[in-house]
């Protein structure tokens, strides 16, 4: 009990702490939308950042034991608070509104391939992991296909997973410090990008465990608020901003006129715009099949990725896992509801051709401004969106480098290696993949929602398939994996390097084939199924699972006696 | 032999009443999820027609004239404003110099007398940021209410000679396709909540569904795992 009061009390400080600096600042407006140091949204980046230390900190004081206590309810309300502030990334926060902001009725694909995923895990993932009690996924498909090159191999895959997933939130970190310092894009990488690695080995050094719920509070909050504002200021629905926006896309796709002007002064209306609403509009590019691709591609990659599925180790029990799965997906939702809001109202606000073109992922905080928000709620949404980032970034690096020094130093560089050099070899690992990801985000390759999508991907072709047939199929063995992931991985390999060269202007043969059918955003929607086949057959034409682990499966999993 | 047999685990062929029922359960579930997912995207892709937007119906009929000269200045006025509409669609297109030229010289031939060279003096200066008096343009095409379609002439005009103007370019045919033929049905143009109702069902109820899904089954696992006395030992 006590612990929660400490929460509420902090979580009651801070915002009010915010209320007090937005009184001077109540007077200001925001007319211009870029350059600049922004000094209050600065202040509320550092105080966000820091009060996440804090309570980490003395959520570590006061020790992880009964910290599911409360009682029944509360853990598997937590945990889904958990899950869901582990999941909202700078993806969420500003690459779901800007993909929709520029590609429309295309972006739902995201919105929902997002949120679905969560379904397919619960209903055929969740509480059988649980079940099968290992500790993290690649334990998971060493111990099942009983191979430890298949671990390390799958190790490997999950590194780079994290790294995928971590450029695409570099990406979103640098365009809110160029926000809110003022700084080019470039500079704003490596700067955020040094921030975060400073986050990471601080609280990694004060054993800081986060406290996801704190942080899943802040997040929503500072989403949610200028939804509120926004659908109150310009006169619709605002008591639930969610239905309010309606009438905005209605506006867009008719051009109706309102009695509203922007912070810039420009009339809150837009030519008469269907192609933003209607279904995969020849106008933004995308197709019928691009958007059933990516949503089933994201789906599934949800239902893949490791530090999605290692939250389901640490709740004490299988319905928990179950329970906080719903409750996440609930607490997910919230944001999902709300982030197509933020594009519509970017695109009515920003219609006037004098707001120029502008950066499709920072669209969130645009909009805020162009709706004349009050300052320091725009900053706070700043720095909503920069500590989403954080924390999946912080939580990605330890999962990326416990497995480098884990699955792969540990077992096949040094078995002798102590404790001591694991967590070095683990450091090292944490700061060269912070700069090798920090490079690639200085690159600009695509949109966030992009970048992480080909995370999902990745996912979804390798290491999906593994868990579905491991505990749906005892005949699924050691021999077929190898067979499902080398088909998933090769698949990968083809999306990369032709999205890299067509990045780079190397002409491939088939390029445009390749670019269409096996996008780096939505390869898996044919990668997993032929992944799933090669299991089946390789598994079939060579000897069953041994007995001991189709016991452990029947027994264990499945309750099988 | 037998023994061995019966720890083999296959989704298809569920061998206890547990797991018969859990596996109902889960299809169930997966039902439900996929045609709320893309049962419904596929329904919308067969019940949608190429709708194209009225402004591009009435533009159309307009175009031919625009080529041979028949056209009236009404006629001239309604194709400028089609352009705008058009320019006024995205940013890209506003870099577009031929929907400009072609937008500059309707427009043009839509006014009379001295205006004509009023307009070619602003289309002079379309670029150098210089501010711009076009209430004479706005009156001309109809459009003086109209605060969207105002704010995009200053960006619209394009320094053209009167011996350049070109009135209907049909190279610029594929990208009207492009932009102003929508696919539409009654699922798209229904409003609910002020939402087109497909949108309002991909970007709301969908997400809905899916939080009743796994509140549906959370119900009938804790029960079902009571009933096969399963996970007891987790309690």
């Amino acid at each position: 009990m006590k612990r929660i009061t400490f929460r509420a009390l902090s979580v009651f400080i801070f915002l009010s702490a915010i209320l007090l600096v937005a009184i001077p600042a109540f007077a200001a407006s925001g007319a211009a939308l870029e350059g600049g140091f922004k000094t209050i949204p600065a202040i509320i980046l550092l105080a966000t950042i820091l009060l996440f230390i804090v309570v980490g900190f003395m959520n570590k004081a006061e020790g992880t034991e009964g910290y599911y206590a409360a009682g029944r309810s509360i853990s598997r309300v937590g945990s889904g608070a958990a899950i869901a502030s582990n999941w909202m990334s700078a993806a969420s926060f500003l690459g779901m509104a800007g993909i929709m902001y520029g590609s429309g009725y295309h972006g739902l694909s995201y919105v929902v391939g997002w949120t679905g995923g969560y379904c397919l895990l619960l209903l055929l993932m969740a509480s059988q992991i649980r079940r099968f009690g290992k500790y993290t996924a690649t334990d998971f498909i060493g111990d099942r296909y009983y191979s430890s090159g298949l671990r390390v191999f799958t190790a490997l895959i999950a590194i780079f997973i994290s790294f995928c997933y971590c450029v695409g939130q570099f990406g979103g970190i640098g365009l809110m410090f160029k926000w809110i310092m003022g700084m080019n894009y470039s500079t704003s990488v490596i700067v955020g990008g040094t921030v975060v690695l400073g986050y990471v080995i601080i609280s990694g050094m004060l054993g800081v465990t986060k406290n996801q719920i704190v942080q899943y509070i802040i997040l929503i909050t500072a989403f949610l608020i200028p939804a509120f504002i926004l659908t109150f200021k310009f006169d619709y629905f605002w008591l639930i901003p969610e239905l309010g926006y309606g009438r905005v896309v209605s506006d867009i796709v008719a051009g109706n006129a309102t009695p509203f002007v922007t912070s810039l002064g420009h009339a809150v209306q837009t030519v008469p715009q269907p192609e933003y609403a209607m279904p995969w509009d020849p106008a933004t590019g995308k197709t019928f099949f691009q958007w059933m691709a990516t949503c089933f591609a994201l789906m599934i990659g949800t239902a893949g990725l490791p530090h999605v599925i290692q939250k389901f180790y640490v709740v004490p029990k299988p319905s928990d896992a179950r329970w906080s799965v719903t409750w996440g997906l609930f607490f997910i939702c919230l944001l999902y509801w709300t982030a197509p809001l933020y594009a519509a109202f970017g695109r009515i606000l920003s219609a006037n051709p004098e707001v120029g073109k502008l950066a499709s992922d920072a669209i969130v905080v645009y909009t805020a401004q162009l709706g004349n928000v009050n300052p320091v709620i725009v900053g706070f949404l700043a720095a909503g969106a920069v500590s989403a980032a954080f924390s999946t970034v912080s939580g990605l690096l330890v999962a990326g480098s416990s497995a480098f020094s884990n699955d792969i130093y540990y077992r096949v560089f040094n078995p002798e290696a102590s404790g001591k050099s694991q967590i070095l070899a683990a450091r090292l690992a944490t700061i060269a993949m912070a700069i090798g990801v920090m490079v690639v985000a200085l690159l600009k390759l695509a949109l966030v929602a992009q970048l992480v999508a080909l995370a999902f991907s990745i996912a979804g072709c390798t290491i999906f398939p593994l868990f579905l047939m491991g505990i749906w199929w005892s005949r699924s063995n050691r021999e077929g994996a190898w067979a499902s992931i080398i088909v998933g991985a090769g698949f990968t390999a083809i999306a990369l390097v032709y999205f890299i060269c067509g990045k780079f202007g190397v002409a491939l043969p088939g390029a445009a084939f390749v670019g269409y059918w096996l996008n780096p955003w939505y390869f898996a929607w044919i990668a997993a199924p032929l992944a799933i086949v090669a299991n089946i057959v390789v598994s079939l034409a060579t000897p069953d699972t041994p007995e001991e682990i189709r016991k452990h499966l029947a027994a264990e999993v499945h309750g099988v006696r | 032999m037998e023994e061995s047999k019966s720890y083999n685990v296959n989704f298809f062929k569920p061998s206890t009443p547990f797991l018969k029922e859990n596996i109902r359960a889960i299809v169930i579930g997966l039902v439900i999820w996929g045609v709320v997912t893309y049962g419904f995207q596929i329904l919308l892709r067969i019940m949608e027609t190429p709708t194209p937007e009225a402004v591009y119906v009435e533009f159309q009929e307009i175009a031919p004239k625009l080529t041979d000269g028949s056209a009236s200045p009404e006629e001239m006025a309604k194709a400028a404003s089609f352009y705008l509409a058009m320019l006024g669609k995205s940013a890209a297109l506003l870099q577009n110099e031929q929907l400009k030229v072609a937008f500059t010289s309707t427009a043009h031939n839509a006014l009379a007398g001295a205006e004509q060279q009023m307009l070619l003096d602003l289309a002079g200066k379309a670029g150098s940021g210089e501010a711009m008096e076009a209430g004479f343009i706005h009156a001309a095409l109809g459009i003086a209410e109209n605060k969207a379609m105002m704010a995009v002439v200053p960006f619209a005009l394009t320094a053209v000679t009167p011996d350049k103007l070109v009135m209907y370019d049909p190279a610029t045919k594929p990208l009207m396709d492009k932009f102003f033929i929508h696919n539409q049905s009654v699922l798209t143009d229904s409003i609910v909540f002020g939402f087109p109702f497909h949108y309002f069902f991909t970007a709301l109820v969908t997400l809905a569904i899916f939080v009743l899904i796994c509140l549906w089954y959370c119900g009938v696992m804790d029960k079902m795992m009571k009933k096969h006395g399963m996970e007891q030992s987790f309690e």
